[in-house]
């Protein structure tokens, strides 16, 4: 049997879903024997989101136009997709930036108000992706199949979602050990 | 004492008249969920988690403010009222800023609670973001309106527990605000008599203890509950 | 049956994009039909067009499409059809009024008009006006039609007032009689 293709992506988030993920430690052997890590920014070198990704674990919220790309690619391109932790269930911390309300004020308040010495709004999008008008959860773009909520998801939830995920069964998200934000 | 018989779920109850379907579910244990029930305080039947079932009646009912008959049939957990208590709670994530993550309710919250019970992973409604402000002008405690709820737990500890009623509801619809003294902030209005109550009370983080960071705002319950009840059962004694 | 202590109805007649002839004041006797109020006493319609539905209620209302305007008006028939007697308005809406937008109409209207103090009305409006919104500018897909709904019967269902409960009966009653208007709006 063909080995199961998953890919972890990383968009505004803190790393932390990545750092829970890790987190798996000698269980990530079991795993790593039935599946094969396509694309992670913590299990592989690859540079371009590849075709037909089995499962894709999508850490953050979407708040610039590199998030909006690949997660678009990512939709297209992924059977199942998994929104991982709270940043990608609610938009959580990288979010609060909408409150002062939209980009402007946000890059303005970061790169005129508080910078001490060079007071400039970077500009070009070839190196600094621009950011979008608000901060949002993954399901407000694409269409999600599981969420993982948890800042981190503890590693425990992590596995207890993929063992039946593995086994091609959909896994029971409720209680507190497995749904709790935060 | 007069006694009313009903069944909760097809468990027969008996339980004193003039007692509420919430109290009488709990006492066949039976957890009801809401958000704004507070023991000891009036009920406002806001929050509409409570909503039960009666058999022959198409409404819904509070079961805060809904007093048992005799031979009532209800059902407080069926597949409607399980899906409605979602949705609900749904709304109220997408309506204000809950930030679990950075907020010292975090593992302490009635509102995360409640969306652990009703099965909540996420919610299909839009954020609003609202811009809402943060008083930390109180020497003691502060209130952020990000996390509030508009459960009004403390307008009512202060007013009808402790009498300072510095706490009251301002503005309308999604505007709504609670608001100390006359809209002023919270450290101007003498009329606080800075006990605390409010702190006990609130369901999530909006209303903390200055000076605790994520997680830390810790909840003694039965504290609040002894103050408001005290007086009913006799417990002041002198 | 329902309360039927008033044998006569007074009210306000208008229109929408001109809708009828006439508008105003009227009083008639229970029974009479939707259609005599609107051709007779309102003088059909008033551009040449051609009138499609009535909104009676208010806002809290619904609207009766035009083949049921043979319908001898009383609080039972009304309430048959999905709307009500309300404040007793009837303002009568041409071909060139799309009804999702109308919905949208009453919808920032209770949106405004709600207190705050129960959670499904007071976030629940502000959600439906928004769904609406997403429909009209042509953003919306089956997926938010049935969030429409869903959220619909939530609000009505468990909303403390009659402000809350009534607040999606416009939306209810253009999805009965016009959803086609809506899905032809969809992505």
């Amino acid at each position: 049997m063909d080995k199961i293709r998953l890919a972890t992506v990383w968009l505004a988030g803190c790393s932390g879903c990545h750092m829970s993920f890790l987190d798996l430690d000698e269980w990530l052997f079991d795993l790593a024997a039935k599946v094969d890590v396509v694309y992670s920014p913590v299990g592989s070198d690859i540079k371009e989101y590849p075709q037909n990704v089995d499962i894709c674990l999508a850490e953050g919220a979407v708040a610039n136009q590199e998030n909006l790309a690949l997660i678009l690619q990512v939709r297209q391109q992924t059977k199942f997709l998994i929104s991982f932790g709270d940043c990608a269930v609610t938009a959580n911390v990288p979010a609060m930036r909408n409150m002062l309300g939209g980009s402007e004020p946000v890059l303005k308040r970061c790169y005129l108000e508080l910078s001490d010495t060079s007071k400039v709004i970077p500009q070009d999008s070839q190196f600094v992706p621009e950011l979008l008008e608000q901060v949002l959860p993954v399901h407000n773009i694409v269409d999600v199949d599981l969420f993982l909520p948890g800042c981190p998801p503890s590693a425990q939830r992590i596995k207890d979602a993929l063992i039946p995920l593995l086994k091609g069964e959909k896994p029971q998200m409720e209680g507190r050990d497995m749904i709790k934000f935060g | 004492m007069s006694v009313k018989t009903l069944k909760i779920n097809g468990i027969d109850v008996a339980v004193e008249a003039g007692t509420s379907i919430l109290h009488a579910a709990q006492e066949t244990g039976i957890r009801i969920p809401t958000l704004c029930h507070l023991e000891g305080v009036s009920d406002v039947s806001a929050c509409r988690l409570c909503l039960v079932e009666i058999k022959g009646s198409d409404r819904l009912f509070p079961s805060c403010i809904t007093e048992v008959s005799e031979g009532m049939e209800v059902f407080t957990h069926t597949e409607q009222l399980q899906e409605n208590r979602k949705m609900l709670v749904e709304l109220l994530f997408a309506e204000g800023n809950h930030v679990c993550a950075v907020c010292v309710a975090n593992g302490n919250c009635e509102l995360q609670d409640v969306a652990i019970e009703v099965g909540m992973d996420h919610t299909r409604f839009n954020y609003q973001f609202p811009q809402r402000d943060v008083d930390l002008s109180h020497p003691q405690f502060g209130i952020d309106h990000n996390r509030c709820i508009l459960c009004t737990r403390c307008v009512r500890v202060c007013a009808e527990i402790e009498g300072a009623h510095v706490w009251d509801v301002a503005f309308r619809g999604e505007n709504a605000k609670i608001i100390s003294g006359l809209n002023q902030p919270w450290g101007d209005v003498e009329a606080c008599t800075s006990c605390g109550k409010c702190v006990e009370a609130c369901p999530t983080g909006t209303i903390f203890r200055k000076g605790s960071t994520t997680g830390e705002k810790e909840r003694d319950r039965t504290k609040v509950e002894f103050l408001s009840l005290a007086r009913e059962k006799h417990q002041w004694t002198r | 049956m329902g309360i039927n202590a008033s044998k006569y109805w007074t009210l306000p007649l208008k229109g929408i994009n001109l809708g009828v002839q006439n508008t105003g004041l009227i009083e008639v006797p229970m029974g009479t039909t939707i259609r005599q109020i609107v051709e007779q006493m309102g003088g059909g319609a008033s551009n040449q067009g051609k009138i499609k539905a009535v909104q009676t209620g208010g806002p809290s209302g619904g609207c009766i499409p035009e083949n049921a305007f043979d319908t001898a008006i009383d609080y039972d028939s009304l309430k048959a059809l999905g709307t009500m007697m309300g404040s007793g308005g009837m303002i009568v809406i041409d071909e060139e009024t799309n009804m999702v937008d109308m919905a949208r109409f009453y919808m920032e209207f209770c949106r405004d008009e709600t207190c705050g103090k129960c959670v499904p009305c007071r976030t629940g409006t502000v959600q439906l006006y928004q769904i609406l919104n997403k429909i009209i500018n042509g953003e919306a897909t089956q997926a938010d039609l049935t969030k429409l709904k869903q959220l619909s019967y939530l609000v009505k269902a468990t909303s403390l007032c009659g402000l809350g409960q009534g607040a999606p009966n416009p939306i209810l009653s253009t999805l009965r009689y016009f959803e086609d208007e809506y899905l032809s709006l969809l992505k």
